[in-house]
């Protein structure tokens, strides 16, 4: 018997909790507290993700049987990005040990740490209402760690993102306020095996509503300008959680709520429009950008787009691939942020202008770079290749032959503006005004494990495909999850 | 007033998003007829009909608040300590100059003293009879703000101790998690009611939920004393 | 249409709703100064509370606490919709605080409220 998954949730609320008395024992104590969180957390998704394989786990939460309390659903797709994420927020916040972003170290790793668990307990959790709840601890403590260096593109971005995400929020309690009131239940299950019960306009509003919301949340095209602001804007360490973390929560509510609880086609083919109109739109703005943090914001939409276009085909290949598209897109994106948060660190700021000649000067730091953006633009040992092959794969197999075309256009465009910033790190004259300085070990070991993780999964990429064909098996498998997690699920 | 000239007043803009907006509205008013508004149904059925079974609380919103739906309350509750803790992230650094214009009143500077022992009386017994009566840990913990607000707008220069603040809310906090961790342990269910429930309409009733109720109140009501305490300093 | 609205409490209520949804977005979507444009996210958020507390009463029951003997549970209204909008306030409440605290340092960058200035970041 292993510990209960509940204790991922349990565990970091309570160390949040007691951060602030922390700091009367030592000024860093938070922050090493922190980290220890979140490799505790590590830790217990990775030893309960075989479990979750063989038969999905129903966690019952207060002694109440769903639909009456709330449960935790720790299905394949669940669990498998519950490591993820706890993984990457671990590996950031090894980086944050020795980062000085803000004078408020305490409040900073507090906000890091319910970040991190609010995108855990999206994931876990089987209630509807719930999953609102922790979507609101996860966006909160963005807004607020967006703004956290105070300074004028911070404050901008901070704004925006939480105009917008209150926007967010109260699509989403319309949607939810419509289903209870048509079933009289809030789990997740329970709401998915009535779902066509309802009366068929108000579960269109309902549907309707809450993929707004998670629209917002999971950055798809229209609703995402706010997005390459906060990329931007952000410390890059937030911003590589960001896409490592809270965009993947997003998406996964997205994905539960339209082929789980809905199983509305049309939405789903929706959204593969959407995604096609994101990859398009970013990659294109993305080629004008002068400052590259903005334009790995862009990028970083680009790929998002090219999930929701392989979950919006809802093949089971294409799934796959939407999956493994997950891992590779946090694991590049958080190379790619934390190293050019390094870089415009060291150069004073991350425009074009000012990170001429980098490479020179720090080579390990802008190779690390170089290494995630040929990944991002699928070069064939890293990681990044295989995803978008298996997606373009399904696609074609699937007879969406245009859009695979357009999708393959993007990349042309993506591999033309990482090259330009290749161009302009390498080729250009050592810059002078720059003085070389040493990086310190806390910020070479994530990126130094980050780089591993590209090479091996591009190298071995049969080792997590098992994991992969599980959780595309989970979002499809919809009676399976309705009957487990009303009936009872595997044991520990 | 500032005189706004009418071109300005009517932009085609506005007047576009007020058509379309006032369009969906009817919308949703058609879709208004449909919604299901008769009777009690699905779950809240099932709490209505077992809460005296299940909780011995009288007041049935606590006892979804509190323990069939708990996990949202903790939720909840790390929702305001964000806010707070966000906060005082961001307006941290300004020099806080606490400096009225007018001066209030003789009246309300010595009547506000003993008023706040009457507020934050009012509050603890809110909070305390949260299963008994209407009432609970947020509303309590929002009188308990309220009196400490007033004393910030009477008094020119109301110090509150942070250091109070903060350990308030982390016992609080911690409490909380507390005792959900021992009902994971005693029964194997987090935030499972492990005390004896009593009898229903008793103040010492329902198992945990006066204790989490208590915990949810000094929360609540430090969370939003630090939030006005915060947003009270700042003069530039 | 307009009678057998006025027939009944819920549908009374549900006109307010959708007017303060109305004012919220229209307010969010025209208005140029930020504290306004929070303030009408307020307001739309009070019509989704108001709405969740609308889905809950039932007409002639009341509310759900066993003060008195012989209430029963057939004679309260739904308690679920109010336990979720004490939620729903909360995090309301969280928002509009952590937004008012962005926009004093948004002020103190650009020494403006207006929205069309606060620009600097496009593209």
């Amino acid at each position: 018997m292993s510990l209960n998954p509940i204790l991922m949730i349990a565990v970091p609320l309570f160390v949040a909790f007691s951060i602030p008395l922390l700091g009367y024992i030592h000024k860093k104590a938070g922050l090493y507290a922190m980290s220890a969180t979140l490799l505790f957390n590590t830790f217990l998704s990775f030893s309960t993700l075989p479990h979750a394989f063989e038969k999905p786990i129903r966690v019952i939460i207060a002694g109440y049987k769903p639909p009456f309390g709330i449960n935790l659903a720790i299905t394949p797709f669940s669990i498998f990005l519950a490591c993820l994420i706890s993984l990457m927020g671990f590996i950031v916040s090894i980086y944050l040990l020795k980062d000085e972003t803000t004078e408020t170290q305490e409040k900073f790793s507090m906000l890091i740490l319910l970040v991190v668990m609010g995108a855990t307990g999206i994931v876990l959790t089987g209630d509807i209402f719930n999953m609102f709840v922790f979507l609101e601890i996860m966006s909160i403590s963005s807004y607020a760690l967006t703004s956290i260096r105070k300074d004028r593109k911070g404050s901008e971005a901070g704004i925006k993102f939480l105009l917008v995400g209150s926007i967010s929020s109260t699509f989403l309690l319309l949607g939810i306020a419509i289903i209870y009131n048509q079933l009289g239940t809030l789990n997740m299950a329970d709401i998915a095996r009535r779902f066509s019960q309802m009366n068929p306009k108000l579960a269109f509003a309902a549907v309707s509503f809450l993929f707004l919301g998670l629209g917002i949340e999971s950055e798809m095209f229209p609703l995402n300008a706010w997005a390459p602001d906060v990329y931007q804007g952000a410390p890059a360490p937030v911003a590589a959680l960001f896409s490592a973390v809270t965009v993947k929560a997003g998406l996964y509510a997205m994905i539960r709520f339209l082929y789980t609880i809905s199983n509305n086609s049309s939405f789903i083919k929706l959204l593969m429009l959407f995604g096609i109109a994101t990859v398009i739109v970013s990659e294109l703005s993305a080629l004008k950008q002068t400052d590259v943090k903005r334009m790995l914001g862009y990028s970083s939409l680009g790929q998002i787009g090219v999930i929701l276009f392989a979950v919006g085909i809802g093949t089971k290949t294409a799934l796959e691939g939407a999956v493994f598209h997950f891992v590779n897109h946090a694991v590049l994106k958080a190379t790619m942020f934390l190293s050019i948060g390094l870089l415009a660190k060291y150069a004073g700021g991350s425009s074009f202008e000012e990170l001429k000649g980098i490479g020179k000067k720090y080579p390990f730091l802008a190779g690390v770079f170089a290494i995630g953006a040929l990944g991002v633009m699928g070069f064939p040992p890293l990681n990044g290749f295989m995803s978008k092959l298996m997606i373009l794969t399904a696609a074609a197999k699937a007879e969406h032959v245009v859009l695979v075309m357009l999708v393959l256009a993007a990349s042309v465009v993506e591999g033309f503006y990482y090259f330009r910033v290749l161009q302009v790190m390498f080729r250009e004259p050592e810059p002078t005004r720059i003085e070389k300085r040493s990086v310190s070990l806390a910020f070479v070991i994530p990126l130094v494990v980050l780089v591993g993780m590209i090479v091996g999964i591009g190298l071995f990429p049969g080792v997590l495909m098992p994991y992969f064909k599980g959780a595309a098996m989970d979002i499809l498998s919809r009676g399976d999850y309705i009957s487990v997690m009303l009936s009872g699920g595997g044991a520990l | 007033m500032k005189r706004v000239s009418l071109k300005k007043r009517f932009r085609v803009k506005n007047i576009f998003v007020f058509v379309v907006l006032v369009y969906l509205g009817f919308q949703m008013l058609s879709l208004g007829f449909l919604l299901d508004l008769k009777d009690v149904k699905g779950v809240a059925k099932y709490y209505l009909e077992n809460d005296i079974k299940d909780t011995q609380s009288a007041n049935v919103v606590t006892s979804i608040v509190v323990n069939y739906r708990g996990f949202d309350t903790l939720g909840e509750v790390t929702v305001l300590f964000l806010a707070a803790t966000g906060l005082g992230a961001i307006l941290s650094g300004y020099r806080k100059v606490k400096k009225q214009k007018i001066l209030a009143n003789t009246m309300l500077q010595y009547g506000s003293k003993p008023l706040l022992a009457i507020i934050i009386l009012f509050g603890a017994y809110i909070f305390i009879h949260g299963h008994l009566s209407p009432g609970g840990g947020f509303q309590g913990g929002t009188v308990i703000a309220t009196g400490f607000l007033l004393m910030l707008l009477a008094l020119e220069g109301y110090e509150i101790k942070h250091g109070y603040i903060k350990w308030t809310e982390s016992l609080a906090g911690l409490t909380f998690v507390t005792v959900g961790l021992f009902g994971l342990f005693l029964l194997g269910s987090f935030l499972a009611d492990f005390l004896p429930l009593g009898k229903v309409g008793n103040l010492f009733s329902s198992g945990v939920i006066p204790i989490i109720y208590v915990a949810v109140g000094f929360k609540v009501g430090s969370e939003l004393t630090g939030l006005l305490d915060n947003m009270m300093g700042v003069v530039e | 249409m307009i009678e057998r609205f006025l027939m009944n409490t819920h549908y009374i209520v549900l006109i307010g709703v959708i007017l303060l949804l109305i004012i919220g977005f229209f307010g969010a979507l025209t208005k140029r100064n930020l504290i306004k444009i929070l303030i009408a996210l307020g307001i739309a958020d009070t019509g989704v509370n108001l709405f969740f507390i609308t889905i809950g009463y039932i007409s002639g029951k009341t509310a759900p606490i066993f003060s008195k003997n012989g209430l029963t549970a057939s004679q309260m209204v739904d308690p679920v919709p109010q336990a979720l909008v004490l939620t729903a306030i909360v995090i309301g409440v969280a928002v509009l605080a952590l937004g008012l605290s962005i926009i004093i340092r948004v002020y103190e960058h650009y020494g403006t409220l207006n929205v069309s200035r606060i620009k600097r970041m496009r593209g």
